[in-house]
């Protein structure tokens, strides 16, 4: 019996033991991720928030090589204009997008990117919008933190407007379908709202981060968005409304307290934000690099790329032939394919006519670069085209004037009037702005067709894709079939 | 007469000394009818604790201290027998073997039962059944060996394994897999950590009955893995060794050679220009195809010759393909050996030696086994290794009477190279599939001059060539950089359980089982500087992984025979822990060359570290009772509470009641020729949470996506605090049987599965924001909202088809049927689309939504899909609307499915004296495969892509009936690989899985060397396949689809197995 009793006893202590189940026991938490209602709990964490969103704009956020962030979508809006040549049809990577296939391919990566990609800076947006009025921190935070998040929610859907919807023509009722509009965090489908609504909220949006933005001070981290970069997306959104007054006026107050860079700054590369003409970028650091999908991976002249090795991307030489011989953007490009001294590639890089160096990584074993997202220059731009579209022509060739000058030291004041000094502001955009994903936004928004014909692009590698009439259905993206599924009826497609 | 007078003259001796009656017995044990004898048999008195056992002759010898006596001689796969002894002293027995296929001892949950009293369905392998074949991954002996489990064939990377499917397929997006346990605790490592040469038995656990008492975790059945332990009896020691050859198992598609290929594709550029936007005269055309032409209305193109890149011919480039569209006569190949990628890539060990030594042994209070394994398995590609050293010691001893105690530690150590093809088989550049079954036959691997001759470095090398001209795969050599790269694993593994039981009662047992298991991964890759990833500065990664899992827990068990009732009742509390350790740095720019480690390296690119873990606690308790092995009952049930769920709904119940009877022995049942008859059925409710992350339900930000140096967060998953297990409600009713004397057994089955709260990772509109976590970047929310169901039919039957004294024949056959069926989904998304298939209420999960292909339209050879919408692009012919633009067809459910109708195995074991030959087949029939990797090679025109020899039927001229569109550069969606139900392929096959043949050698040349048993054998894997299209890998997915992987190898080995 006593021994039934000590045997017992022990059973019973290990028994005791292993009941020391807490209530903690069942209670895990990951140590890489934090619940979301500790990053809205106070402003320091907010701010991690916003810098969350900046490191989206070059971070490799889906699977698709050509897609670094906001480059991905620089790439593809050169790439499926007239500017930028392909030379070889042996590089796949955006050869589909050159030839104006994929965008119109509801499964492609390139859909499933523009889409997916802006809805995410959306949606990180809206979860800082709906959270921060109760986080714990200074008003001057608040305001920052918010400003921002709205500015980049703004940028976001104007991007997208731009591909999803026809483009917008002042006056006009735009009631065609754009892209659903979300502005709080939410897991219901929400149908497309018109051109018009998505416009109206973009500007609701800027109006309200002008508001909160003015005593932010982001110091040199040109990441940030602050009130040029601001005024800037807006002159941008002007533009495309063709409501010139308000780009001018815009363009003109962004650009306050910056300078154009000089003729060295301007071939050291394009790969640091330090430039002071630089208004908005990110800064890529070497533990963050974006390996191959960075935009120097695909658009640089020196780093060992295959894509830069085999398909270095040129001029169209139709473009490089306006610009003057004594400009300083006329030595980004090699007419020749032959200049050996002035063009350094990787060995055995393949050469062509026309190609650029205006793109160069600074350390040629690593990929990354600062990526430009708004520069002092494009404002000037905008300004003098904005200016001349609205009749005022002296107005706009003295806007124009001290860009054209800065990198021409020949260049006098433009004596053009009418469709002349349009063009010639054209002209300058597309020279300045080459390779910097502006060239089938222009197209869209100023309804021209496109035009290939008469320079250096080739019948083959673009599978015969010379020329797009203005009135072309291509114009317009489809939506990622993705979207089309999981909306079920309540997100449709556009007509194919 | 001579034992007349022996009996008379003990009679006598007996009538003489009435008082001597203490005696001693000897004599052999032998097996019948083979006379062989048996070692190890135990010898008992009944009455008595006294015993012994047999030597490794058979012989005996034992004192009984009274006259008469009553020998029990028994011995495990035996009749046991009992014996009266009156006078004799020398006793010889001659056992039979246990034929009776139903009294086999079967490893179930938390212990052992005999199969004639369990009420529950599982199929067991034992250490018999796979010991002499050349297998790394014990769960290859899976495949083929028990109905109701389907199986994928593992792939041809050294140690991998095939994946397992018990009745069905449980969930769609939570882990069907199976739960392994090992020597009775959950276990998560690879199973290609354990020696499968340490391994006793491999239990399935198919229905509620078998896996309750796993509860929340198995509802897709359980893997119960048992390794070995000592035996009573005289020490043994057993040396196995084996040596093999191995190769590709799965021959390659059937391509199109260069000479073919050039004009097909000049045949796509020219059609492109002609049927293009473009439409370019047809000479015009043919002259700019063949490259005589370079301009047309102001436009430059360019000719075949310089789109493909490469000129492999004698000829100049514009004179390869004539304006004709065929291929210049007088071309010669430069370098006709140079074109086969897939020979050269092949250039790993391909040789797998296994050696083994075991010892074992065991008194009457103690037990052990004790074994050293290496493994080294040199797969046929290049850098495919796998190096195992395993080692295990398993003690059991009962130092008190009511005390027993054991433990039994495992130790692996593997050291493997694996190439860059563990991308799920997938496009990447140096994946050595997919570049050598892709590249086109016109490009060579080295290096070469315009005339053809090999270019060498200084030394006499060849150079490899990096084919920067080349349209495929340009600039890249997988060969060159998985040669120069590296990918090393270095895997440590322990697997620990110990025990110690307490017997507090008559029939009362208290036991408490502890175990752990750690595994450790540390991977090494480089990517070299000079081509591909690592180019230009080289870059080093190091991975270290950790993972823990514990469990502990506390039994009692009672077991009460009163009468002809037996009782055995148990009730546990266990608890389950599961960590998960990674810590990981890359560097980039190596500074000196031959050192990978990361100081040789100048950039940091990334360094991080997690952790996570997870936790289950468990009580459940069990009850098996049965009268006189008659009625059988059991019941069981389990309280789970899991980490992964939210506290409000971590908590739930889950058990299990069976019943059966074993009808022959009835009073009343008496047909002669079945020897045992028993009819069971069982039910259950049953979880399952695997496979859905560690935190599933929390709302959270992502860590460390900082900007520059600013910190940075940004959304990762959204909330779903309502999220539990799916429970799985299991009926299974079966019939066993036992006939003519065990010459046919076998079971016939039939389950029904029905998963309620099935879990769908709800996708949410990509305008509510996403995420990388999802493959379609938006946000998914894992929701209990489905339901479905498994049912089927399991038949196996095993036949002593052949039987006499030399020759022996035996048969198995294994059939399974699967019907799995869809019956509720989300409200907000009635069908979801996965890849090739979509689940919709009504449907199976492997059901294909696919664009509908109908066929190639004569006039111009474009493809022609079914479609629901009218545009400009269609048309209708008959009861059809048809468009020729691939993404105007609407997906819809093509009527196939990838399950078939029918699967199963046969094995076959001949014997004839000493010889023994052993084959398995595995077999399906019917069920459609996507054979997405054929697709790839039926393009209409991906510059520099290779094509199946089909293409050769393709749309040549107007009027020309076939299958096969147009060739046309331009138009590769539509005309080509576009996903459609052109890809899929009758799936039925019948496989050679595996063969052996062995020798037993003749007792009377081992007693030479002392030598108990010894065999010599020959063994192969994956030796023949019938399939409808060769190079398609028919048995490689459950879902039936193709992809680029490392498809098997096959294996022949030779091999040795002493014991002494």
């Amino acid at each position: 019996m006593k021994k039934i009793f000590q045997k017992g006893l022990l059973a019973l202590s290990i028994i005791t033991l292993s009941a020391g189940c807490k209530k903690e026991y069942l209670e895990t938490a990951p140590t890489n991720q934090v619940a979301t209602t500790d990053a809205f709990s106070s402003t320091k964490n907010a701010w991690a928030a916003v810098n969350g969103i900046h490191r989206i704009m070059f971070s490799q956020v889906f699977g698709n090589q050509s897609q670094g962030g906001q480059s991905g979508n620089m790439l593809y809006m050169d790439i499926m204009g007239e500017d930028m040549v392909m030379n070889t049809t042996s590089s796949s990577w955006l050869r589909s997008e050159y030839q104006w296939i994929t965008h119109r391919n509801p499964t492609s990566a390139i859909l499933q990117y523009n889409y997916s990609f802006y809805y995410v800076i959306i949606g990180n947006a809206n979860m800082i919008i709906a959270n921060i009025d109760n986080a714990a921190g200074t008003a001057a935070d608040k305001n920052a933190i918010k400003g921002q998040a709205l500015v980049y929610r703004a940028w976001a859907y104007f991007q997208m407007v731009q591909l999803f919807g026809e483009r917008y023509v002042a006056g006009a009722a735009n009631s065609s379908l754009a892209v659903p509009i979300v502005t709080t965090p939410t897991k219901e489908r929400v149908p497309r709202n018109t051109v018009a609504a998505v416009y109206a909220r973009i500007n609701a949006d800027l109006d309200e981060a002008l508001g909160l933005l003015p005593a932010y001070a982001r110091g040199t981290d040109k990441s940030q968005l602050n009130l040029n970069v601001a005024r800037g997306i807006k002159a941008r959104v002007a533009l495309t409304q063709q409501n010139w007054a308000e780009a001018a006026r815009l363009a003109s107050e962004a650009r306050t307290g910056f300078v154009l860079m000089s003729d060295v700054q301007y071939k050291a590369g394009f790969n640091d934000y330090g430039n002071v003409e630089w208004m908005w970028s990110s800064r890529i650091t070497s533990d963050q690099t974006n390996y191959f999908y960075s935009f120097f991976a695909f658009m640089s002249a020196n780093y060992n790329s295959t894509v830069i090795r085999t398909s270095p991307k040129s001029i169209y030489s139709v473009l490089y032939n306006k610009i003057a011989p004594t400009d300083v953007r006329k030595g980004l490009w090699d007419p020749t394919g032959r200049n050996t001294a002035a063009f350094p590639i990787p060995a055995s890089g393949s050469r062509y006519p026309y190609m650029s160096n205006k793109f160069r990584v600074a350390d040629l074993n690593l990929s990354i670069g600062d990526v430009p997202y708004m520069r002092a220059a494009e404002m000037y731009l905008i300004e003098a085209e904005a200016l001349a579209r609205s009749g005022n022509f002296t107005g706009a060739a003295n806007a124009l004037y001290p860009l054209a000058f800065s990198r021409d030291p020949s260049y006098v004041l433009s004596t053009n009037t009418g469709n002349a000094l349009i063009e010639e502001i054209m002209t300058q955009r597309r020279v300045e702005l080459w390779g910097e994903g502006f060239r089938f936004y222009d197209l869209k928004r100023l309804n021209s067709p496109l035009n290939r014909t008469g320079g250096n692009h080739s019948g083959t590698v673009t599978n015969g894709v010379l020329s797009v009439p203005a009135s072309d259905i291509k114009w317009q993206f489809l939506l990622p079939q993705e979207e089309i599924n999981v909306g079920n009826g309540v997100v449709v497609q556009n007509p194919q | 007469m001579k034992r007349f007078l022996q009996s008379l003259f003990l009679l006598v001796a007996i009538s003489l000394t009435t008082l001597a009656q203490e005696r001693t017995i000897t004599g052999t044990i032998t097996s019948r009818p083979d006379g062989l004898p048996v070692p190890n048999a135990s010898i008992k008195i009944k009455g008595t604790t006294i015993s012994g056992f047999s030597d490794g002759a058979g012989r005996y010898s034992i004192k009984t201290p009274s006259i008469p006596a009553v020998l029990i001689i028994s011995y495990i796969g035996y009749l046991s027998q009992e014996v009266n002894v009156t006078n004799q002293s020398i006793v010889n027995v001659g056992l039979q073997e246990d034929a009776n296929q139903l009294n086999e001892v079967l490893v179930v949950s938390y212990g052992t039962t005999n199969k004639k009293v369990f009420t529950g369905s599982v199929g067991q392998i034992d250490a018999k059944d796979f010991e002499k074949r050349p297998i790394t991954n014990a769960l290859s002996s899976v495949v083929g060996s028990v109905p109701g489990v389907s199986t994928t064939i593992a792939s041809g990377a050294p140690g991998s394994s095939p994946g397992i499917r018990i009745r069905g397929f449980g969930s769609i997006n939570a882990s069907s897999d199976a739960l392994v346990v090992v020597d009775g605790a959950v276990y998560n490592g690879g199973v290609s950590n354990i020696n499968p040469d340490d391994i006793e038995t491999i239990s399935l656990l198919k229905d509620a009955a078998t896996t309750a008492l796993y509860g929340s975790r198995a509802s897709n059945g359980v893997v119960q893995i048992t390794t070995k332990k000592g035996r009573i009896g005289k020490p043994t020691l057993n040396f196995k060794a084996t040596s093999g050859w191995l190769g590709r198992g799965l021959q390659e598609y059937e391509r199109v050679d260069a000479f073919q290929y050039y004009p097909v594709m000049w045949e796509g550029l020219r059609n492109s220009l002609t049927y293009g936007s473009a439409r370019i005269p047809l000479a015009t055309a043919n002259g700019i195809a063949s490259g005589t032409i370079s301009s047309y209305n102001g436009i430059s193109y360019s000719g075949i010759n310089t789109l493909l890149g490469y000129n492999p011919f004698n000829v100049p480039g514009n004179q390869i393909v004539g304006l004709d569209g065929a291929i210049n006569p007088n071309a010669q190949l430069l370098y006709a050996d140079d074109l086969d990628w897939a020979e050269q890539a092949a250039q790993g060990g391909k040789q797998r030696q296994n050696y083994n030594m075991t010892y074992s042994g065991a008194s009457e209070t103690t037990d052990y086994f004790g074994s050293f394994g290496y493994t080294n398995e040199e797969g046929y590609l290049v850098k495919s290794s796998l190096k195992r050293y395993n080692a295990r010691l398993n003690v059991n001893t009962q130092p008190l009477k009511w005390f027993k105690t054991g433990i039994n530690l495992a130790g692996t150590y593997i050291d493997s190279q694996f190439d860059n093809v563990d991308d799920g088989g997938g496009s990447s550049f140096i994946n050595p599939f997919y570049i050598s079954r892709y590249i086109g036959p016109i490009y060579p691997v080295n290096l070469h001059d315009v005339a053809g001759n090999l270019i060498l470095d200084e030394n006499g090398n060849k150079l490899y060539d990096f084919g920067d001209g080349r349209p495929f795969s340009q600039g890249r050599h997988t060969i060159f950089e998985n040669l120069q790269d590296s990918q090393n694993d270095v895997r440590a593994g322990i697997t620990s359980r110990a025990y110690a039981t307490i017997n507090l009662y008559k029939g009362l047992k208290f036991t408490t089982n502890i175990s752990f298991d750690l595994e450790d991964i540390h991977r090494r890759t480089y990517d070299n500087p000079i081509l591909g990833d690592g180019a230009p500065a080289g870059r080093s990664y190091h991975y270290l992984y950790r993972t823990t899992n514990s469990t502990f827990n506390q039994i009692l068990d009672y077991t009460k025979d009163f009468g002809k009732h037996h009782l055995d009742v148990l009730a546990a509390h266990e608890n389950f822990s599961y960590r998960y350790n990674t810590l990981t740095g890359a560097k980039t720019g190596q500074i000196v060359e031959g050192i990978v480690e990361l100081p040789n390296f100048s950039t940091i690119t990334s360094a991080s570290s997690n952790e996570n873990n997870a936790t289950v606690e468990s009580y459940f308790s069990r009850l098996n009772y049965n009268f006189d092995q008659k009625y059988l009952f059991s019941a069981s049930l389990r309280r789970d509470g899991n980490s992964k769920f939210a506290p409000e709904v971590r908590w739930d119940n889950f058990w299990s009641v069976g019943g059966g009877w074993n009808i022959s022995e009835e009073s009343f049942f008496k047909v002669g020729w079945i020897d045992q008859l028993k009819l069971r059925s069982s039910y259950g409710v049953l979880g399952n949470a695997e496979g859905l992350g560690n935190f599933p339900y929390q709302a959270l930000y992502q860590l460390g996506n900082n900007n520059a140096a600013a910190p940075g967060l940004t959304q990762q998953s959204l909330a779903n605090n309502e999220l539990t297990w799916e429970t799985s409600k299991n009926f299974d009713v079966g019939i066993d049987f036992s006939l003519l004397k065990g010459r046919i057994g076998g079971s016939f089955e039939y389950y029904n599965r029905i998963t309620d709260g099935l879990i769908f990772d709800v996708p949410i509109s990509l305008s509510s924001g996403g995420t990388t976590a999802s493959a379609t970047n938006n946000f998914t929310i894992p929701t209990n909202i489905g339901s479905m169901h498994n049912r089927g039919l399991e038949l196996t039957i095993n036949a002593h088809a052949v039987k006499s004294n030399d020759f022996n024949y035996r048969v198995g056959l294994n059939l399974t049927t699967i019907n799995n069926q869809i019956t509720k989904m989300p409200d907000q998304n009635p069908i979801i689309i996965d890849g090739t298939k979509a689940y919709s209420v009504g449907h199976s999960v492997y059901d294909f939504y696919l664009r509908d292909f109908y066929g190639v339209d004569p006039q111009n050879g474009d493809a022609l899909y079914r479609t629901n919408t009218v545009t400009s692009n269609s048309r209708i012919i008959g009861q059809d609307t048809l468009t020729t633009v691939h993404g105007e067809a609407n997906l819809r459910y093509v009527g196939a499915s990838s399950i078939p109708d029918l699967a199963g195995s046969m094995n076959h074991t001949l014997s004839y004296k000493n010889f023994s030959l052993n084959f398995q087949f595995t077999f399906q029939l019917g069920g459609k495969i996507y054979d997405g990797a054929y697709a790839s090679l039926m393009h209409s025109g991906n510059y520099g892509t290779a094509l199946s020899t089909d293409i050769l039927n393709r749309w040549q001229t107007p009027g020309q009936v076939t299958s096969v569109p147009r060739m046309d550069v331009g138009q590769v969606v539509n005309l080509g690989g576009g996903n459609s139900s052109r890809w899929l392929t009758n799936a039925s096959y019948l496989q050679l899985n595996s063969a052996n043949l062995s020798y037993n050698i003749p007792k009377e040349w081992l007693s030479k060397i002392n030598a108990k048993n010894a065999s010599v054998f020959v063994s192969g894997e994956n030796l023949a396949l019938l399939s409808k299209r060769k190079g398609m890998n028919v048995s490689g997915s459950f879902s039936g689809t193709t992809n680029n992987s490392y498809n098997y190898s096959r294996i022949v080995s030779v091999g040795l197995n002493v014991t002494f």
